[in-house]
């Protein structure tokens, strides 16, 4: 008997199950998936398309066509501005983007930022650990390599793009033989030439780490190209054992195409082409267009160069270095900081600039220095900054170098979102904000002909930024506003890619599921990224944020919130609202009447269960709700103040008073006995008059 | 010197207008009923008295004697004046023991009605004291469970009535 109810248990068991709606498919651990038609098969990882230190994975469309996957780091901003304009490139020759796109990659349980291109490159024609010769034959490499490059950078030229990854290991064979079909690689993932390595920029960004070089221009691609097409032609690396700093030193003293084709053996043709592509002068660089014409055969007649390199006709001695060089004075100024102040503030160094340099230029910009480092006085940050402006000036167009930071100022915003992105130490790059380094070194740039009006003004604001310590400002301020592409770089934000105040809500709905969050809902750099992305939703309620009061600051954020969600028609977020719900407690106790208190309370939780924040806004900021609460509690203090001096006051003549009522009773008995005295008088009167007397 | 003369001054003045000239009428009144008056001065003795010795606010406890030694009076000053206006006939009228005692005792009577309304009504209004401290303590109770301790006016508060707690000032991020 009892078997058979077991029996029947079970089969109604299964007929449940069976009538219960399907539980959507988990997406398998090994896949992350972009959009509804990528997906990244995070177990199959493809070494040949790393870039750098960002790992390739193989990746796959709907459609089965195969692609593959670059991941970004957060800290290494991404070009993603440039996905649509590089994906409507017509160019073979190029790797094809098809999509990018923040995904959740479950190997690190965070999400990624992704590129997807098309599976097309094949193998590199050059590894990384491979020494970096090729040794090509000329006629070889201009038809497979040279031509097919030139056009595809004219088509970048006229895209208004740069590439910035153009050298020899970025090249692939597009899975053709002998280089019939060659493809260049991509350059997306990390800023503008992140992977490039040193030898591949013009001098002055080499000098650079490579999270510092700032934007590029199409001048460094045309620099690459033919550092590129050196690398492929020689037979053997001459600097696989050479250190990166002993190369610059080269190259700054006699100059890059001299020092690389030192041990070059080749000649032939592709020398003049490699010679106007590796001018150190940007200004005498060839253009594509001199590149084209020299392809066609014409001879190009050498430029006329605008200003002779400056050379002391007395070597200097320091560090052991015999200088003759401003530029390479320049750089060996940074290596031993405490020696190369001392240096420049003795007379022999001063004497050097004056009479074996005898550049007018150099002198009067060496006094300039001096004196703008003095500008903000002679504290402990005056050698410092007199060092890098002293750089500066011998060698104009150079990276600024101060302190341990050595980047390009349009680098600086890069700069500071690697620096916050390994939580490093950002004093050194707060400094060059606050003493405005940057305008010092624009205005000898500014001899050179560059243009710097542009970065001159975006330092003025971001010097501005960095005199207010609150919310919004500051270096995490300057972070976004000097590099606007970078995502928010919050450690609460740690395990999420937020690209938009958007992506904020969603990461923050999401923290809030995993982790039952009910505080800590933003900190500099949340508000500092919002200022950057979307200042409208933000600058009006900067003021309240930055408030000690706590109500004000939380009435803020709950604003700045509901706006994100109404303007974008976001979808519910439950658990942010849930979790704000807790947060936003000491609103709540901004209400004086406590039954109303519950009453909201109540509905607020009703509107965090369907996750819309601006409604919820709309109930705790209800003006006329607070400014009537406000008038009946002020008539509710003014009859307890009234009831309570009553109360001290019957208290006391309880107490004190032994005649208490007593003048009640005096009146009350003067009434009486007037009324009896009435009635007598009244009697005794009709008495008189009527019967003729009383008596 | 000078203050205690314009102290009498005020005392004087305490009288005012009107009192003047009820005094006045009160006088001519007495000088035309000469009988009558002197009756009331001897007869209304113990509402001098009662007056004279009357220490409570407006003089309140002297009414009902001064009423009531009046209403024992008046039969006998009815007949003193309707009869005989002549200071003889009054004096006879007041020394007949009978009206001494009738007068002196409806004086005492007002003293028993005042001693006795004022207990009651002095014990009724305690209780009612009392009853109106319950009451407040009540509403007193309903208002704080409504409002917040921050009703009470013993906290220290911001523009808004809510009390300035170290927990709502935060740092500077």
């Amino acid at each position: 008997m009892a078997a058979k109810q077991d029996d029947k248990k079970q089969d109604e068991d299964k007929a449940a199950q069976d009538k219960a709606p399907p539980k959507p498919a988990l997406p398998p651990v090994n896949i992350a998936t972009l959009g509804s038609d990528i997906e990244i098969l995070c177990d199959q990882p493809m070494p040949q398309y790393n870039s750098g230190e960002l790992k390739g994975y193989a990746a796959r469309l709907k459609s089965g066509k195969s692609c593959f996957a670059v991941l970004c780091e957060n800290f290494l901003v991404p070009r993603t501005f440039l996905t649509s304009k590089f994906s409507q490139l017509a160019n073979m020759n190029i790797v094809r983007v098809v999509a990018s796109g923040v995904v959740y990659w479950p190997p690190e349980k965070k999400q990624r930022y992704v590129f997807i291109y098309e599976d097309t490159l094949g193998m590199p024609i050059l590894t990384r650990d491979q020494p970096q010769a090729l040794g090509m034959k000329h006629e070889r490499l201009m038809n497979a390599i040279i031509k097919p490059l030139v056009v595809l950078m004219l088509e970048l030229r006229d895209a208004d793009l740069v590439h910035g990854g153009i050298r020899a290991t970025n090249i692939y064979d597009g899975n053709a033989a002998n280089y019939e079909n060659i493809m260049l690689g991509e350059a997306l993932s990390a800023p503008p030439t992140y992977h490039q390595p040193s030898i591949y920029m013009p001098i002055e960004k080499a000098m650079c780490p490579p999270y510092a070089r700032g934007i590029s221009s199409f001048s460094d691609d045309i620099f690459a190209l033919g550092v590129t097409i050196l690398t492929l032609m020689r037979n053997e690396d001459p600097f696989s054992e050479m250190r990166e700093e002993e190369i610059i030193r080269q190259r700054l003293e006699h100059g890059t195409y001299s020092f690389f084709t030192t041990h070059q053996r080749s000649t032939g043709p592709l020398m003049e082409l490699v010679r106007g592509l590796l001018h150190d002068d940007w200004q005498q660089r060839w253009t594509i267009e001199e590149v084209l014409a020299w392809m066609d055969g014409k001879r190009l007649a050498p430029k006329k160069q605008k200003t002779v390199r400056t050379k002391a006709v007395r070597a200097f001695d320091y560090e052991g270095y015999k200088i003759v060089r401003p530029e390479s004075f320049a750089y060996e100024l940074q290596f031993n900081p405490k020696v190369a102040k001392d240096t420049i503030l003795g007379e022999p160094f001063e004497t050097w600039i004056q009479r074996s340099l005898s550049n007018d230029k150099i002198t009067t910009d060496f006094q300039d220095a001096k004196h703008s480092a003095e500008a903000h006085g002679k504290d402990g940050t005056f050698g410092d900054r007199l060092l890098s402006k002293t750089i500066t000036t011998l060698f104009p167009g150079a990276p600024i170098f101060y302190k341990n930071i050595r980047a390009m100022p349009e680098g600086l915003g890069y700069l500071a979102a690697y620096l916050f992105g390994n939580h490093a130490n950002t004093q050194a790059l707060e400094e060059i904000i606050k003493f405005n380094m940057v305008a010092f070194w624009a205005k000898i740039a500014e001899h050179s002909g560059a243009e710097t009006q542009n970065i001159k003004q975006r330092f003025e604001s971001a010097q501005a930024n960095s005199m207010h310590k609150k919310l919004g400002f500051g270096i995490e301020g300057n972070l976004y506003y000097l590099c606007p592409e970078a995502p928010c770089l919050s450690p609460i934000l740690n395990n999420y890619c937020v690209r938009s105040p958007e992506d904020l809500l969603m990461a923050l709905d999401d923290l809030c599921a995993k982790t039952n969050k009910s505080d800590g809902f933003f900190d500099k750099h949340i508000i500092a990224f919002l200022m950057a992305r979307d200042k409208k939703v933000i600058e009006s309620e900067l003021m309240e944020l930055n408030s000690f009061e706590v109500h004000q600051s939380k009435t803020a954020l709950l604003k700045i919130f509901a706006n994100i969600q109404e303007r974008a028609g976001m979808r519910g977020l439950p658990n942010l609202c849930k979790g704000l719900l807790i947060y936003l407690n000491p609103l709540f106790e901004r209400i004086h009447d406590r039954k109303l208190r519950e009453e909201i309370k109540k509905t607020a939780e009703g509107i965090a269960g369907s996750g819309n924040i601006p409604k919820l806004e709309r109930l705790i900021n209800n003006n006329k709700q607070k400014k009537d609460d406000k008038a009946k509690f002020v008539n509710a203090l003014r009859e307890y103040k009234m009831i309570n001096e009553e109360e001290s006051h019957l208290e006391n003549q309880l107490a004190n008073n032994p005649k208490f009522g007593f003048g009640t009773g005096y009146e009350i008995a003067a009434i009486i006995s007037g009324a009896i005295a009435a009635l007598v008088i009244l009697a005794a009167t009709i008495l008189q008059y009527s019967k003729g007397g009383v008596f | 010197m000078a203050k205690a003369s314009s102290q009498r001054r005020k005392k004087k003045s305490k009288i005012g207008l009107k009192g003047t000239i009820l005094l006045c009428v009160v006088i001519m009144m007495g000088m035309v009923f000469m009988g009558g008056a002197v009756f009331l001065l001897i007869a209304m003795a113990p509402s001098f008295v009662a007056v004279i010795s009357d220490r409570s606010k407006d003089r309140l406890r002297s009414f009902s004697i001064c009423f009531m030694n009046f209403a024992g009076a008046f039969p006998f000053l009815l007949d003193v004046i309707t009869t005989n206006q002549s200071i003889d006939y009054a004096l006879n009228a007041i020394s007949q023991p009978a009206t001494v005692v009738i007068i002196y005792a409806s004086a005492g009577i007002g003293y028993l009605i005042n001693w006795a309304v004022v207990g009651i009504v002095a014990n009724m209004m305690v209780q009612k004291a009392k009853k109106r401290l319950n009451t407040i303590e009540e509403r007193k109770a309903t208002l704080r469970e409504q409002w917040g301790p921050e009703v009470t006016g013993e906290m220290k508060l911001d523009s808004d009535g809510f009390p300035i707690e170290p927990e709502n000032i935060q740092n500077p991020k």
